[in-house]
């Protein structure tokens, strides 16, 4: 019995948090197969699942066969257990014993004919299964043993993501069950090059992952690097795709997420289009998506549902409020503090005239905002819901009128904090406003050492780092530089649907060119007696 | 993953030879001995610098991968390359913190004016240490995405001078009125030397392009650009300013954008000017002190990136020792510098490779044909 | 090695600026020399002094680490 428990303490040298139903070796490399002794079975079992309460038996008789059923009831429905599993074994015991219920193939025939199932030889094999919602049969005196797919435990239904939230275009969300997320995407892209592959990862919690990608259009070599990047993630417990997220990264001493993550079905499914890989974790209803540059994290789905204009517009708006959320507090310190002459002079004396009572300096007053800032911001994430609508207006009050009145900060400071906090919420990926929040705090102390110099040193500092970046070999700045014209069709404008004809070239895929062209759509046209022709 | 050699692209190559250029002669005001035809001297200058530009890459095409340490090591044998190259090294570097100075000059006497200038040069150089220590790529990188502004702002700033109605065309004239020879003297040796010979840094850069199919048709289109961009800026000096102030003034292109004046609100837009200068200078100092790099790399045999940090300390230091005042960093910089060091290193000595570079290549085509 | 290097620049620079400073004031090299390294009172000399001593510091401690890892490669050898 010891050998078994061995089984599992080996696992962790050997496999390094990567176990899967094909490696199942003992320490001389061979599968340890179970007993052919129906009682030492139930009893190795029972040991290996250390008495846990969930752990049910139930025994049956086929014909002259002993046998037991095992499961975990709290890894299927029982009700689906009955049905498909149960019944059918009430229906055996009543009929007449012969002798070719002694093969588990004809039983399995004659009695499940409508189940998924597997064949279990090794008592690991059939842990394993049964961790996965699937009821073993184990019949005396065989030596393999009957898994059937029951499964089906609760999940979330699919509702609209909370997190990433658009005007027009699909609200489905994805939910925690990978399969229910699988099927999102694949009612997205009806293609059979569509592949998910599976992984297994961490050590203790043995978690289901799966890449998803378009044979055909995705680079090979992205692919086995991201292989290989998750066969060497080594942790005890992934409970959601942000623990991949910093495993798989290039480089984690950095401000910037190099990973993409999304709620939304259709955003996965337009990425994978391109060529990239959707990375999704059980258990977590985001999906990640590499590799990412930095453009990425300034595109919304939305953007390709609505008039071209009217997104090119958004998107310029969008890198515009990036900087503004970025410089605009440490502007205002730099510009009160040392070049009051960039200032236009009405403007200047207002500026000096409600200044004039709050004892602090320009930097301080900055400090002290943002930290009050980013206090409500978090605590009005973790607040219960029902604390909630309270506290916000006592929030707006604080900031807003109090400590205006109270003389500790300025008018005008309020309005430059509340603007570049509201800015930095227009990026729609989440990871990246907290880079543009924790660069500005930075931006503002250098700004109150060494003036608009000191800004402008950093902010090259900011583009050499970023320029530096890799995101999977490829720059994390592409296409701005090195600069590809033929991308430059989808960064800061937007060209219409029917002229973006090809996928982003520095994904290098094998499948370069969208679509055939074609002449932009037009109304059919009309000869000079206004008769239309219909053709 | 994939190991990325350092190689820049040929776009990237335009961009820093534009940026180099331009770095500081677009502020320090060249061409003043021409007076009112100083456009012109930069205009016949930018020819004489697509020549030699042209002339340093047909050295280097004749010996192809190598770079201008390597091509002394190829023609004059180990230790006398390696001398020379010792040489070159102090020289970059002395130009490096020339022009640095030239900079911090600048900031101190126009923005900061209790700033000590060691603070600006140590935080320049830092930031340069910090670009080298990624490689070159990066300060190609960089200069690919701020390359747009910098050139927008120069063009913006002489439509703003003509907005504020501040133009005056009758400065420029009488165009010629004393014949040729002021341009003459303007061009030599000045000009030449300083911005359009210092091209010679780009020897060593030329080496790390991805692609060598058209270096020398990008290289002249980057130095016809940065001629015309340069004629541009002296066109607004001399218009906006007048001749003698124009002469007298430290930094012109800022004394002209003092004049900006829209819509009673842009005003005083001259601190917005220095920092997009304060670019050009990173890539002019950046590039200068990567020549002098790849000589160490070429005669220590380490990797130029252990000794980034060290050399720009001294860069710094020397920044600030160079001179003592601003008057003895021009006076220097148009009586010494021009004859004793610009003219043998970026003439004297290329010209001196030719012969030997045609030499050795025929008996490498000799040997070629024969076997 | 890069120590070396480092001093050798160093040294010649200097010696390059004090001749420089010597042809332009028709004085003495020595002098341009005592003139150029000294730190006078009241001036901010030090930090770039300072920033001097760093560089030295981290191109020795680079040469040193280097021989060290040179000797644990022959070491192992």
């Amino acid at each position: 019995m010891s050998s078994f428990s061995s089984l599992f303490t080996r696992r962790k040298n050997k496999n390094r948090g990567r176990i899967s139903q094909k490696e199942i070796y003992d320490k001389e490399g061979i599968p340890k197969h179970f007993d052919l002794n129906l009682e030492k079975n139930l009893k190795s079992m029972q040991e290996l699942f250390n008495q846990t309460s969930d752990y049910e038996e139930i025994e049956i008789k086929i014909g002259d066969l002993k046998g037991c059923v095992c499961y975990l009831g709290t890894t299927l429905n029982k009700s689906e257990l009955n049905t498909h599993v149960l019944e059918p074994l009430r229906a055996a015991f009543k009929q007449p014993k012969t002798e070719s219920h002694k093969d588990i193939d004809y039983v399995r025939e004659a009695f499940f004919p409508a189940v998924s199932y597997k064949y279990g030889e090794t008592l690991h094999q059939l842990v394993w299964q049964m961790l996965n919602g699937y009821a073993i049969i184990m019949l005396d005196q065989h030596n393999r043993a009957l898994a059937l797919n029951i499964g089906g435990t609760d999940k979330r239904s699919i509702e609209e993501p909370s997190t990433q939230t658009i005007i027009r275009g699909p609200k489905e969300g994805f939910v925690e069950d990978i399969n229910t997320n699988i099927g999102l995407i694949r009612k997205k892209i009806k293609n059979p090059r569509l592949v998910f592959e599976e992984f297994n990862v961490g050590i203790d919690s043995n978690t289901q992952l799966k890449i998803g990608y378009m044979k055909g259009i995705v680079n090979e070599d992205i692919l086995s690097e991201v292989r290989q990047r998750i066969s060497k993630i080594n942790a005890s417990g992934i409970l959601d795709t942000g623990n991949v997220e910093e495993f798989i990264s290039d480089e984690t001493f950095t401000f910037f997420p190099l990973v993409f993550n999304s709620e939304r079905p259709d955003s996965i499914s337009g990425n994978i289009l391109e060529g990239k890989i959707a990375i999704l974790l059980d258990g977590s209803p985001f999906v990640l998506i590499v590799p990412s540059v930095f453009t990425d994290f300034f595109q919304s789905t939305e953007d390709y549902y609505q008039p071209f204009f009217m997104t090119s517009f958004i998107r310029i708006i969008r890198y515009m409020s990036f900087m503004i959320t970025l410089t605009f507090p440490s502007l205002y310190v730099a510009i009160t503090t040392y070049h009051h002459e960039l200032m236009p002079t009405p403007l200047l004396i207002n500026l000096q005239s409600q200044r004039e009572g709050v004892p602090f300096p320009a930097v301080i007053e900055i400090l002290m905002m943002e930290l009050t800032f980013e206090v409500l911001r978090e605590a009005g994430v973790r607040m219960p819901r029902a604390v909630g609508q309270t506290l916000s207006i006592v929030g707006a009050l604080v900031i807003g009128q109090a400590a205006v009145e109270a003389g500790l900060v300025s008018n005008v400071l309020v309005v430059v904090v509340a603007f570049s906090a509201i800015a930095s919420f227009v990026s729609p990926i989440y990871n990246f406003s907290i880079a543009a929040r924790l660069i500005r705090f930075i931006l503002i102390i250098m700004a109150a050492s060494l003036g608009l110099y000191g800004i402008l040193l950093l902010l090259i500092i900011m583009v050499i780092h970023l320029v530096s970046l890799r995101s999977f070999g490829i720059p994390y700045l592409t296409p701005v530089a090195p600069f590809k014209m033929k991308d430059q069709s989808d960064i800061f404008i937007r060209v219409p649907i029917w002229g973006d004809r090809y996928r982003p070239t520095y994904l290098m895929t094998k499948a370069p060119v969208k679509t055939k062209k074609s002449p932009p759509p037009s109304a059919p046209k009309q000869d000079s007696g206004g008769k239309k022709e219909n053709e | 993953m994939k190991q990325q050699v350092e190689k820049i692209s040929l776009w990237q190559l335009y961009i820093l030879i534009i940026c180099f250029q331009i770095g500081s002669a677009a502020l320090v005001g060249i061409g003043n001995e021409a007076k009112q035809d100083a456009w012109i001297a930069v205009i016949i200058g930018t020819l004489f610098g697509i020549a030699i530009m042209l002339y340093y890459l047909f050295l280097l095409s004749k010996v192809p991968g190598k770079n201008l340490f390597e091509l002394f090591v190829f023609c004059f044998g180990k230790w006398v390359g390696k001398f020379l190259t010792l040489l070159y090294v102090i020289y970059f570097f002395y130009i490096s913190a020339r022009v640095l100075r030239d900079f911090c000059e600048l900031l101190v006497s126009t923005i900061f004016e209790v700033t000590p200038l060691e603070v600006i040069s140590i935080t320049m150089m830092l930031v340069i240490v910090y670009i080298f220590q990624h490689g070159l790529e990066v300060l190609g990188r960089t200069s690919e995405v701020f390359f747009p502004y910098v050139v927008a702002f120069i063009v913006m700033t002489g439509l703003g001078i003509w907005f504020s109605g501040e133009f005056e065309m009758s400065n420029i004239q009488p165009i010629l009125g004393d014949g040729f020879k002021p341009v003459l003297k303007a061009l030599f040796p000045t000009m030449i030397t300083f911005p359009f010979g210092e091209a010679i840094t780009f020897m060593v850069i030329s080496a790390y392009i991805g692609t060598k199919k058209n270096i020398k048709k990008v290289s002249a289109v980057g130095v016809l650009t940065s001629g015309i961009l340069l004629t541009y800026g002296a066109v607004i000096q001399i218009a906006t300013l007048g001749v003698d102030v124009k002469d007298r003034a430290n930094f012109p292109l800022l004394s002209a954008s003092r004049e900006i004046s829209l819509l009673n609100f842009i005003e005083r837009v001259d601190l917005i000017i220095v920092f997009f200068v304060m670019f050009g200078i990173i890539v002019k100092v950046g590039i200068f002190f990567y020549g002098g790099l790849k000589g160490l790399e070429l005669i220590t045999n380490k990797p130029y990136r252990s000794m980034t940090l060290p050399m720009g300390s001294l860069i710094a230091f020397f920044t600030v020792v160079i001179s003592h005042n601003f008057v003895e960093h021009i006076e220097e910089g148009l009586v010494f510098v021009p004859f004793y060091l610009h003219i043998p290193f970026q003439f004297g000595i290329p010209l001196l490779l030719l012969p030997f570079i045609l030499w050795k290549t025929r008996k490498k085509q000799k040997k070629e044909s024969s076997s | 090695m890069r120590a070396l290097m480092f001093l050798i620049i160093f040294v010649l620079l200097s010696l390059l600026i004090a001749q420089i400073d010597a042809y332009l004031f028709k004085s003495n090299l020595f002098n341009q020399l005592k003139t150029l390294l000294s730190i006078d009172n009241g001036s901010n000399k030090w930090m770039i002094y300072t920033f001097l001593l760093i560089g030295l510091l981290y191109s020795v401690g680079n040469s040193v680490k280097e021989k060290l890892q040179k000797l644990k490669n022959i070491g192992s050898k």
